[in-house]
């Protein structure tokens, strides 16, 4: 059962949800109750196959086994972190950390599929990050209890597409019970996002697409030529993505307030950004804010520490050059997505190139009428970098 | 801190049970019969997927409705409903379908309306490009598609049920419908015969019977917000009221020569816009193609034993494809005589009244452009719905 993706889904989580309301309006703690549904939703949703409402065993071993192999992966790291640390053991921690995902992407490339189920990369970010973070020694103190630890791996309104969380946010929200008044805005807020959600996935996402998308690039009836039709492709798949995704992340920050829990934000208008990094600050926060901190920054920490490059420009190309190739095969490893990643570390370097510049020569004044400019631009240059995204080019 | 207050949900719940139960009896006498009137011209997807406004058109002993696809928006002084019009024929008509209404749209419709029918004549609009090899397609199904027609299909209790089957095994080969789980396991129960899967399958039923009654309670809504558009209907009074039948076809040839500027019999405005840019392209580009064999047949049908299930007597329309059009596009015409045979014997066998023009694929300005029937066509068209609904 896919999450969020048709009504019967809220429907069972609506009544569900009904204990750990009054229980939270009551000023009581929900902790224990969440956890409870969590494993009869984690169950359906990746237990039942909907359609003919089947068991998915596949599925359901796939994210036992991979489970267990994360948890286990973080505990013996933490544990060996407490006395011991050396680069070479965090290193093999990581990559065993993400081998279950790049076994995932690469193994149907040999028409093997072996394991593969929903959110596989999500809850790998995830365990990823708290290695990465045990190795910096912030979580030197603490003992991670494994019902916790699962329950934030597989914390059901996130677990297929995030947004993901960090364990330190997740853990303090864990530990708190919201007093009365504290929970009343939580689900304010929640319900808020959840009809939020529903008017842009189901109401605006699905007119686009039944409305318009379906029938482009070449299927308007000799309406559109050629060009006409990819171009208007273009924009109408941009605005469908984001107001789909958009929909989807409101679902999973409602019923996260909901269950007590505040998970950050996926999107901030996106399409009003005033230049490419602006973008990235605004669209898919929580991923791009998690390449940012552990691979941009860590390569950059690393080239810095190590030497081995001067020029400190030079290095942080690399490491938008890496973030976004990384980005962008982590979509999948087709060469759309690559060209995808490739187009958008282009962008933020000709940009960052440009900034500098412009620093200098002071020729791009800051004015209304230059943001307005702005977003304009960033808009098409986005709107194309999801047209190569769509794989309709090729 | 911003002061907490959920009265506003509360007010969007109540506010959504009041129209959720809001008395039917109210909004229908909202509906006039200006609005209905428009309606049967307007071909609103709304109406033929949805099941009110279809019954309202219907009342009258003298409704005699066109069932067809995209002709049905060719207007011209010719077309059946200003004919019946202008020439005040003892019977009415209005129009269901639009373009990519094809025979399985039409059984949904037809097993919605069931027995309202039954007693009615129609007219059944049959076009030779629905029989491509591939049949009906998803992006020709979807957009027609009524969940509200799907859902009550699953309930129908008047329908033959060998004929209900049929048609639900049908539908279940669309995605829009594989994509419905509860409509998806309601049909599987029913082919079933209520044997396989009875939990499910009833549980799939008391979910289905909620979201059956919400999509006529939304007909109804929508029922108010069709009929608003006044299109161009071209009508020409004078060229058809007190004229006889050899009057009415040289007036329609008249007409049609006027807007007609190549050797093709293709109305200019079609021929400028989907033609000429591309005249060179699409020498042969039918060469390939055959419609003696496809999906749609059995489809067909489908409307076949529809009509005959609800007792309706309809009249089935066979059009021919335009010959010289289709010469030059490399569907020859040994493989159009093929699929005209094929037709003529099918509706043959269907027992049901029918007429067939396919003799008239070089008559000029029968058809307006590659396929579609106007003009000349119309004229005869209505002097056979005037005989038909004369003749019982």
């Amino acid at each position: 059962m896919i999450p969020y993706s048709d009504f019967t889904f809220f429907y069972i989580i609506g009544i569900l949800l009904i204990p750990s309301v009054i229980l939270g309006l009551v000023g009581r703690s929900s902790k224990k109750y969440n956890m409870f549904i969590s494993v009869i939703i984690l169950a359906l949703i990746f237990g039942v196959r909907m359609g003919d409402f089947s068991i998915n065993w596949k599925s359901f071993i796939s994210i036992t086994l991979f489970t267990v192999f994360q948890v286990l992966l973080i505990k013996c790291y933490h544990k060996y972190r407490m006395t011991k640390n050396t680069a070479s053991i965090f290193v093999l921690a990581v990559i065993l950390g993400i081998l279950p995902l790049v076994l995932v992407k690469v193994l149907p490339f040999f028409d093997l599929h072996v394991f593969g189920f929903l959110g596989v990369s999500y809850i790998t970010f995830k365990a990823v990050q708290i290695i990465m973070e045990t190795r910096d020694g912030m979580m030197k103190k603490e003992n991670i209890a494994i019902s916790e630890l699962i329950y934030f791996l597989l914390f059901f309104p996130t677990v297929s597409s995030g947004p993901i969380d960090r364990w330190k946010r997740f853990d303090k929200d864990f530990k708190t019970i919201p007093t009365k008044d504290a929970y009343r805005e939580m689900l304010y807020k929640g319900i808020n996002s959840i009809f939020l959600g529903f008017f842009y996935k189901f109401i605006v996402a699905f007119l686009l697409y039944n409305k318009v998308l379906m029938y482009l690039p070449d299927r308007t009836f000799g309406n559109l030529n050629f060009f006409e039709g990819h171009l208007m492709y273009m924009y109408v798949y941009s605005l469908h993505l984001f107001f789909d995704f958009a929909g989807y992340s409101c679902f999973a920050i409602g019923v996260s307030y909901i269950m007590g829990v505040k998970t950050p934000q996926n999107f901030n208008l996106p399409f009003i950004s005033r230049n490419i990094k602006d973008f990235w600050n605004r669209w898919h926060m929580s991923l791009s804010f998690w390449f940012r901190d552990y691979v941009y920054m860590r390569f950059v920490f690393w080239m810095t520490k190590k030497k081995w490059i001067k020029n400190r420009f030079v290095v942080s190309y690399i490491g938008y050059f890496l973030l976004f190739f990384l980005m962008g095969i982590w979509h999948g490893l087709e060469l759309h997505f690559v060209v995808y990643g490739l187009y958008h570390a282009l962008l933020i370097i000709c940009f960052d190139k440009f900034e500098r510049w412009n620093k200098k020569k002071k020729i791009w004044k800051d004015n209304k009428w230059t943001h307005a400019l702005g977003i304009i631009i960033t808009f098409h240059v986005v709107c194309f970098g999801f047209y190569i995204f769509s794989g309709t080019l090729f | 801190m911003k002061k907490i207050t959920f009265i506003p949900l509360f007010i969007a719940v109540v506010l959504f049970l009041v129209f959720l139960f809001f008395p039917n009896k109210i909004i229908e006498k909202w509906i006039s019969d200006d609005r209905v009137e428009l309606a049967k011209t307007e071909m609103n997807p709304l109406v033929y997927q949805g099941a009110y406004m279809q019954s309202r058109m219907l009342k009258g002993d003298n409704m005699m409705p066109i069932f067809g696809s995209s002709e049905l928006v060719r207007f011209d002084p010719f077309h059946p409903y200003n004919y019946t019009k202008a020439a005040d024929t003892p019977y009415d008509t209005y129009l269901v379908g639009r373009g990519g209404t094809q025979s399985l749209t039409h059984f949904m419709n037809i097993a919605e309306q069931g027995k309202d029918l039954r007693g009615k004549k129609v007219v059944f609009i049959i076009s030779p490009q629905w029989f491509v090899k591939e049949g009906l397609d998803e992006f020709h199904f979807s957009p027609n598609y009524s969940m509200l027609q799907s859902y009550d299909l699953a309930f129908n209790k008047t329908m033959d049920r060998s004929l209900r089957k049929r048609g639900m095994e049908r539908l279940l080969q669309f995605d829009t419908v594989q994509r419905d789980h509860i409509l998806r396991t309601m049909y599987e129960y029913e082919l079933s015969d209520h044997k396989e899967r009875k939990i499910l399958g009833r549980a799939a039923k008391f979910v289905g019977s909620f979201t059956r009654q919400l999509q006529h309670k939304k007909d109804i809504y929508y029922s108010l917000f069709v009929g608003d558009f006044k299109g161009d209907l071209k009508a020409q009074p004078e060229l058809v009221e007190d004229r006889t039948f050899a009057e009415q076809i040289k007036a329609s040839e008249q007409y049609g020569s006027e807007r007609v500027n190549n050797d093709y019999g293709i109305s200019s405005h079609y021929y400028n816009k989907k033609i000429k840019p591309k005249l060179a392209l699409l020498k042969d580009y039918k060469s390939e193609e055959e419609y003696t064999e496809s999906p749609e047949y059995e489809d067909l049908q489908l409307v076949m034993d529809a009509f005959k299930d609800a007792g309706a007597k309809p009249l089935f329309v066979s059009i021919p494809l335009n010959g010289k059009w289709y010469d030059y596009a490399g569907f020859d015409k040994d493989r159009r005589d093929a699929y005209y045979e094929k037709m003529d014997m099918v509706l043959e066998k269907s027992g049901h009244a029918y007429v067939d023009y396919t003799n008239h694929e070089d008559d000029p300005y029968f058809l307006t452009d590659t396929l579609h029937i106007g003009w000349k066509g119309w004229v005869y068209l209505d002097q056979t719905m005037d005989d038909f609904y004369k003749h019982d």
